[in-house]
């Protein structure tokens, strides 16, 4: 409440300054005019046309890009366009005509700055709102996968609100250790740092992501994951605007494992008996009730994936904008209301509530810029979020739901005995239908705000060029959970039977647990404020073909997590120098000295400098005018970046409370100290010294080629020192910074796009590639060589390899001796790579790639359009990656009883031995089956149909006659098939949790 | 002047708004400093003396403790259910899975050193961590304020007591190690602590325990809140004990056991044989003896009224009893259900009361059963002893009831039935009492109602070891057994029952019955293994062992007959090699390449 306080303060404090400060009057002298144009030659319509020197002189291009615009010669003219191509130059002469391209394009680089595409240095991959919105998504890190070079997005499965991507910017390049993880990328909102997922799609006008070490350096020692820049929406139409979205989507599960039903069922788990030579548990009579069904309750046969799901859900979303430029004050709202309702089927069992999953989430967001005066301008941004999710009330989270029924086999028991009570045994715990409606529900809160205010003054007066900038960041949120969870009552049967005829004779039943009331609980799990101060001093100059820009930046921010002890902060002082001649040639220089409260007091602080430069070939004389060759660039940068994830607190031993003693006859416990790990010293933050090459390029008039190769070497990485460090220390022997691993690769985006006429088409490719090897992470001596997780990647999959299944006996007595447990005909045999006779945990190979990331991540994107009707589709996929298949029932089958799935049906059998590929059932655990092995490591590659669109746009005559701006109506398919090799389940999240989804949505925009 | 006048204010208002805007947002090294919170440091533990002591605590908690416990604690289990009786002559663990599997099938090696299956995991069993925090303590307790100085000292001398009772099980397991000589900082090289020579080692241990003898009690006075710490009696017991190893011909020989490079290091031996080490031993035991039996504060456990196996139990049992050197203790009582308290699921056998089949660690051969003499102190064999091979248990010495559950000994109010079919052997396919006998030491009657949950303490140290220890070493040194050594020997025996040993043994006969002596006193108490190493016995390793198979009569009265059987060979029996009397150094810290040479025959 203090902080809103604060808030309401500083409002009323721009408020006076408004009421302080009067406008200005000034000369004006000639007019100019002109005309502005794309590429191809058409007209680049409501083009804001400006005075830099004068802001509040401003005009608008017209249908035919014409302006005329009061100044004085030697004025700076701005051009900005809607789709942010910008250009200046000083005014000249009175008519001119002005042509716009990609090169134009503004490309935000940080804290608040943006540059033209033709002046980067520095490696940003880049996407804008057009493109995001053509994938719809609740969090729109969803909306990113194959859209940006260098960027890797990977799928974790989960519900829709809940799923956060793992994004990589070039791979990997770093490992945590005890399960910390240091891997996640700095995400940027307005020149603050925000999780992505509070914001709405509809908010978003750009996302930048920034790469190498020159585009990074400013954010010094939190950079070296890469950053995700991400851009909202600003006033800046000529008139209100109202854009109106709405999409209603049907959702679908992306793949369901085929259980296999009761009669299957139960003969794989005869099968699997009489492998491990016990006798059939299901006799020839109850394999027959099973097939006919005639004893629905006594020989049951559901189908739980039909009783717990629907075929489909259903989302809405629905949100409405507006935009407007008027005098000095240029603004955008946004609200955006979206929901979804889940796929589970019997919700609606109880009385005043449905335990469906489900949420909603309303969004808003208002951005303004004021210019107080012709030299101070204002920008504030509010923006915030209120979501509510329900589900049933399960122990954990839905994957408990889903859990209990891919593991439940279809003869468990009835979804409900004949005397109306839910079915249940003591072998199986859960039953799936009535945990979904039976358990009641919990709801699931959160609500966000954010606000940011950055005031701009320009200091021409005291030294031309100079500009001052001051910002304050609040940003708050949190979640509550309400618990209303109860219990149900089930009831097993058991049927009797005539020992002689077989027939059922009776039944014997016995009752499990009770039901309850709702019981009522809640807790606040999750709370997060983050407040951050900036100050940046800018200064640029330009003299003949000369352009000097520079800035310093102080800034300093805290974060804290629930409780005192997570807490984070952070300050940062840097600046960079930008100069360029002749529009040829370009260099940056950027040093950034930073320093983190998660570090000891002598390594806290870092320098991170970086030096980039770029020659724009396409400049040179011997270039212009070149018919092939519209463009070209090519750009070098070095520089150093930093990672501050550590775990924290590590730098001092700690004491902990240990096992005690018991001395004397009597119960007195004497309380024991220990010491925890030792003082990690010296403990640094990674530092990654990152290369880069890159070449951008416009060919032919049509083509856009960007292309980046890059070299990274982190060092200072956390690591284990256990399998160096000799135990005769007595104590956890400390982790040290001195871990290495090596990331290249190289990305490259070609996009080919043309505008003639009534047609247009593009299309477009990305392909990224980033390798990692382990150089140095203290590894424990192997004994052999092939063990080492040195010099292969962060997370190589490691196994042994499976050579076939055992034969007979005989073939086990000739085979080196495997140890996990003891082997029978059926089961793996594996390959002895030391040939010392013996399988054990020594015969461990690297199988496949790594099972973190993919190695290879790319797109494909196509489009086209004539006269309003248009079609876009977006594949995705990725290559050397490796999945562990290690899901119960859906690929190990019967263990620890779970159910059997139509995966497992080329089980070895003594028939099928010469076919099978995979090994005997077992209803016993299989320590040798089950060891990690190339069996089960699978090629994780896909393809995938990210998204397919065909849309209408309402012609323009009809449009003006109603009024209308842009209009459009569109149907949609997001996620609708993949080809790949797991087949039986999403090769992005294949264990049991929620289904991914494949989403049809009919959407409409209207613009007024 | 207008505009000025405007931009002053403007800058005015910048600068409110940010100081303003930033009230918590600073810059500079203060920020970044980090929130007070509720750490305990180094500084929280020697503040106080109450936290002090608690550390120390911590360290007793990592002395040797030789029954299998529940749950990894600070102390490791050692060879999961199994004892360290199993790799011995005397018992055989039926298991299957447990640490002894690792040595009967040969299969132990230096890559399966250091976990909890192996019989003294190197950095598993803790002994490092203790010596870890007596270093740390003993370099910080003088920081601690209001307390006396003789205070101090004495918790000193008690940390010194930890570290030395940790390398005498190091040294007893891997001959010469690593000397720590104090708390190893960050980064620090390792080749900082010297490794030392066995003989070095050993001086090492001594000169520990003589530096802490002049700071400890004799009795500790407070026996109702303090009994369990470190006294100058248990200090002076302990060095009896690592001298008699240090003199005995593993290590005191003119040849090394097994050639190696760590015995031309004399890393595994003392490069000759000095009969003077015997001498050291034996002066050791008999300066203890002669304070102990002028003071009085110690003797061999015996109350007025109690049987021979009353006084036995109690001597190995009871916390606190006055023949206890050094004890150590896991938790307060043994678990109070049956199958909880892993000893007895372990150990004991089938116990149909308490729903427990047994998991066969407990197995005792009939070899063992064998070696208890009659109750008149005859060995079995003689034809004067009275043994009846037909009713073998009948009046033996009472150290084997205690010792071993026997068929008809009296158990819970009924009899033991040991018999096949019977209440504790009930079906073939049981691992437990295979052997036709089971331990009963430390299990008692296994009751709920009785034994279970009593006090349970590890009697690492008992006075009759070191009376035994003077007559075995003063015989060595000596060349023949004195009348010094038979009495010592005999105060052991008396306790029980038993006569005098007979007179007139030779050295070697006399040698032979005190280690007998020694395994029928300490069965389970961890000393056979140490003695059977120490005296390079490769005998004991590679004999048949054997079990009792017994069968009862199907009438009433009912009679029993024993069938001896051949136990399942150990791997020892056919591929024994000398490099199994030390443990091998894990081949992980081998490889870490600061200068540890692995014991011989493990390379």
């Amino acid at each position: 409440m203090k902080k809103m306080e604060h808030i309401s303060k500083i409002k009323h404090f721009c408020l006076c300054l408004l009421l302080l400060i009067t406008s200005m009057g000034f000369a004006q002298n000639k007019f100019f005019s002109g005309s502005v144009n794309d590429r191809d030659g058409n007209p680049l319509v409501g083009a804001l046309v400006s005075i830099k020197e004068n802001p509040r002189t401003k005009v608008f291009t017209d249908k035919e890009g014409k302006f005329e615009i009061p100044g004085e010669k030697g004025q700076t003219l701005e051009i900005t366009t809607a789709n942010q191509l910008f250009k200046s130059f000083h005014l000249d002469t009175d008519k001119m005509t002005v042509k716009m391209d990609e090169s134009d394009k503004l490309i935000p680089i940080g804290y608040g700055m943006e540059l033209r595409k033709e002046e980067l240095t520095s490696a940003i991959g880049f996407v804008e709102a057009d493109e995001l919105n053509q994938s719809s998504a609740i969090n729109p890190a969803n909306t990113l996968y194959g859209k940006i070079p260098g960027l890797t997005v990977l799928e974790k499965g989960g519900t829709n609100w809940n799923n956060n991507p793992n994004l990589y910017i070039r791979g990997v390049e770093t490992f945590g250790i005890g399960g910390f993880s240091n891997t996640n990328i700095l995400t940027i909102v307005d020149g603050f740092e925000q999780p992505i997922s509070s914001l709405s799609t509809a908010e978003i006008e750009s996302v930048a992501v920034l790469k190498d070490a020159a585009a990074l350096a400013m954010y010094g020692m939190r950079g070296a994951n890469g950053v995700l820049l991400v851009t909202t929406k600003k006033g800046k139409g000529k008139n209100l605007s109202v854009d109106v979205n709405y999409e209603h989507g049907i959702t679908k599960a992306f793949r369901l494992p085929q259980l296999l039903d009761s009669y299957d069922y139960a003969n794989a788990v005869n099968q699997a008996r009489s492998n491990d030579g016990l006798t059939p548990l299901y006799s020839q009579s109850a394999l027959d009730r099973y097939k006919s069904g005639v004893s629905p309750y006594l020989f049951p046969n559901v189908n739980w994936l039909n009783e717990s799901l629907n075929e489909f859900g259903m989302s809405n979303k629905f949100d409405i904008s507006f935009q407007q430029q008027a005098g000095s004050i240029r603004s955008f709202t946004v609200l955006n209301y979206e929901n979804e309702t889940g796929l589970l089927k019997p919700v609606n069992l109880n009385p005043g509530y449905s335990t469906q999953i489900g949420y909603y989430r309303f969004n808003f967001r208002t951005n303004i810029d004021i210019d107080l005066t012709k030299s101070t301008k204002f920008s504030v941004n509010l923006a915030g979020n209120i979501g509510e999710s329900t589900r049933p009330s399960t122990l954990n989270d839905e994957s408990d739901i889903f859990s209990a029924i891919y593991n439940t086999p279809s003869l468990a028991f009835p979804v409900k005995t004949r005397d109306n009570i839910w079915g249940g045994s003591s072998t199986f715990p859960t039953n799936p239908v009535a945990m979904i409606s039976s358990q009641g529900y919990n709801v699931l809160g959160n609500s966000e705000i954010s606000t940011n205010f950055i005031l701009e003054q320009k200091l021409d007066k005291i030294v031309k060029g100079l500009s001052a900038e001051a910002g304050y960041s609040y940003d708050k949120s949190f979640e509550y959970l309400d618990i209303r969870s109860k219990q149900y009552k089930y009831k097993q049967v058991n049927p009797v039977l005539d020992p002689s005829t077989g027939a059922i004779t009776d039944s014997v039943s016995t009752l499990y647990g009770n039901n309850t009331a709702l019981a009522f609980s809640h807790a606040v799990p999750v709370q997060r404020q983050r407040t951050t101060g900036l100050l940046n001093l800018k200064y640029e100059a330009d003299w003949n073909d000369n352009v000097f820009r520079s800035n310093i930046l102080l800034q300093s921010e805290e974060l804290i997590l629930t409780g005192q002890n997570n807490t984070y902060r952070h300050e940062l002082a840097g600046g960079n120098v930008h100069y360029s001649k002749g529009g040829k040639y370009f260099a940056d220089l950027s040093l950034s000295y930073n320093g983190t409260n998660v570090l000891p007091v002598e390594s806290r602080f870092g320098l991170f400098p970086a030096v980039s430069v770029a020659w724009k070939l396409s400049n040179e004389k011997w270039l212009i005018g070149s018919p092939i060759i519209n463009d070209l660039k090519i750009r070098a940068s070095w520089g150093l970046s930093g990672n501050d994830q550590v775990i924290q607190n590590i730098s001092t031993s700690p004491f902990i409370g240990a096992q005690g003693y018991y001395f004397t006859a009597n119960n007195i416990y004497n309380y024991g100290y220990t010491e925890g790990r030792l003082a990690s010293t010296p403990l640094t933050y990674e530092t990654s010294n990152k290369s880069n090459i890159g070449l951008d390029a416009t060919l032919l008039g049509m083509i856009d080629l960007t292309t980046d190769v890059f070299y990274d070497k982190r060092t200072g990485i956390l690591i284990e020192s256990t399998g160096t460090t000799s135990g005769v220390i007595g104590a956890y022997t400390p982790y040290s910074s001195t871990g290495i691993v090596e990331n290249k690769g190289f990305e490259a985006g070609i996009n080919l796009y043309r505008n003639k006429g009534n047609f247009t088409y593009h299309l477009g490719g990305q392909l990224s590639f980033a390798i990692n090897k382990i150089i140095n992470m203290n590894e424990a001596y192997q004994p052999e060589d092939y063990l080492k997780r040195t010099g292969h990647s962060i997370g190589q999959a490691f196994g042994l390899q499976s050579i076939g299944f055992f034969k007979d006996a005989a073939d086990i007595l000739a085979s080196p001796k495997q140890t996990f447990s003891i082997v029978q005909p059926g089961d793996i045999k594996y390959k002895d790579q030391n040939i010392d006779g013996v399988i054990n945990s020594y015969d461990q190979i690297p199988i496949g790639y790594s099972t973190l990331n993919p190695e290879f991540y790319f797109s494909g994107s196509i489009g086209c359009e004539y006269k309003g009707l248009g079609f876009d589709a977006l594949i995705q996929g990725t290559a050397n990656q490796t999945i562990y298949l290690n899901t119960p029932s859906l690929f190990w089958p019967l263990i620890g009883n779970t159910t059997i799935t139509k995966f497992s049906d080329n089980a070895w059998t003594p028939a099928t031995a010469g076919t099978a590929t995979l090994p005997r059932l077992t209803t016993l655990g299989n320590a040798n089956n089950y060891q990690p092995n190339s069996t089960w490591y699978a090629n994780g590659s896909y393809l995938k149909l990210r998204s397919v669109q065909l849309y209408y746009d309402l012609p323009k005559q009809l449009l003006s006659k109603l009024k209308l701006n842009k209009t459009r109506i569109y149907v949609e398919g997001l996620d609708l098939f993949s080809v790949d090799n797991i087949k039986v389940a999403d090769p992005e999240a294949i264990g049991t949790g929620y289904p991914t989804v494949s989403t049809i949505l009919l959407g409409a925009q209207i613009g007024f | 002047m207008r505009i000025m006048k405007r931009n002053i204010i403007i800058v005015l208002v910048l600068g409110l708004f940010i100081s303003y805007g930033c009230e918590d947002i600073k810059l500079g090294d203060n920020f970044l400093e980090k929130a007070p919170g509720v750490d305990i440091t180094k500084d929280t533990i020697f503040s106080n003396i109450t936290n002090a002591q608690n550390f120390l605590w911590g360290g007793y908690r990592t002395l040797p403790y030789g029954l299998n416990t529940s749950a990894p604690g600070y102390k490791y289990q050692c060879m999961y259910a199994d004892v360290l009786e199993c790799l011995t002559d005397l018992n055989q663990s039926y298991a299957g899975w447990t640490g002894s599997t690792n040595y009967y099938n040969g299969s132990y090696t230096a890559a399966s050193e250091d976990w909890h299956g192996t019989k003294y995991g190197y950095t598993d069993y803790q002994a490092w961590a203790g010596m870890r925090i007596c270093y740390l303590f003993m370099e910080n307790i003088d920081k601690v304020p209001n307390v006396d100085q003789a205070y101090k000292n004495q918790l000193k001398a008690e940390a010194r007591m930890i570290i030395a009772t940790n390398y005498t099980d190091l040294y007893r397991n891997y001959g010469g190690v690593f000397w720590i000589n104090h708390a190893y900082t960050t980064n620090e090289e390792i080749s900082s602590f010297p490794r030392l020579t066995a003989q070095a080692t050993c001086d090492s241990i001594v000169a520990m325990i003589d530096k802490a003898v002049p700071d400890l009690p004799w009795v500790i006075a407070d026996q109702e809140t303090w009994e369990g710490r470190f006294t100058k009696a248990g200090a002076l017991g302990l060095k009896a004990r690592v001298l008699l190893f240090n003199a005995s011909p593993l290590f005191n020989s003119s040849t090394p056991y097994l050639a190696g490079k760590a015995s031309d290091q004399k890393l595994t031996w003392h490069g000759d044989y000095d009969n003077n080490l015997w001498k050291k031993a034996a002066d050791a035991a008999h300066e203890l003896i002669v304070d102990v039996e002028s003071t009085g504060d110690y003797k061999l456990y015996h109350i007025d009224g109690n049987t021979f196996r009353q006084d036995f139990q109690g001597a190995y049992y009871l916390r606190g009893n006055e023949e206890i050197l050094i004890s150590t203790r896991y938790t307060y009582k043994s678990d109070a259900s049956p199958t909880g308290y892993m000893f007895i699921a372990s150990s004991g056998p089938a116990d149909q009361d308490y729903g427990s089949s047994g998991w066969g660690c407990g197995n005792v051969t009939d070899d063992y059963v064998e070696m208890f003499p009659m109750a008149n102190g005859l060995p079995i064999n003689d034809p004067a002893s009275g043994y009846d091979p037909a009713n073998p248990y009948a009046n033996r010495d009472p150290r084997l009831y205690e010792t071993v559950m026997t068929n008809g000994d009296a158990f819970r109010g009924r009899t033991l039935e040991l018999y096949m079919g019977g209440r504790e052997r009930p079906s073939a396919g049981n691992n437990a009492a295979v052997t036709g006998a089971s331990v009963r030491k430390f299990i008692l009657d296994a009751d709920p109602t009785t034994s279970l949950g009593s006090v349970i303490q590890w009697p690492y140290l008992r006075l009759p070891e070191i009376y035994l220890s003077y007559a075995e070493a003063s015989n060595e040194f000596e060349g023949a057994p004195s009348a010094e050594a038979y009495r010592c020997v005999n105060i052991v025996r008396k306790r029980v029952g038993l006569g005098d040993l007979a007179t007139g043994l030779s050295k070697e006969q006399f040698r032979e019955a005190v280690i007998t002596e020694r395994a029928l006193e300490f069965g389970w108490e961890g000393v056979r293994w140490y003695d059977l190493i120490r005296w390079k016995r490769e005998g004991d390793f590679t004999k048949t062992l054997h079990g009792v198979n017994i069968v009862r009569s199907s009438t009433t009265p009912y009679t029993f007959t024993y069938t001896k059987f051949d136990l399942p060979a150990r791997f020892w029996k056919t591929s024994w090699s000398p490099k199994w009397y030390l443990s091998a150094f894990p081949l992980s810290e081998v490889n870490k390449n600061y200068g540890l040479i692995q014991n011989p025959g493990w390379e």
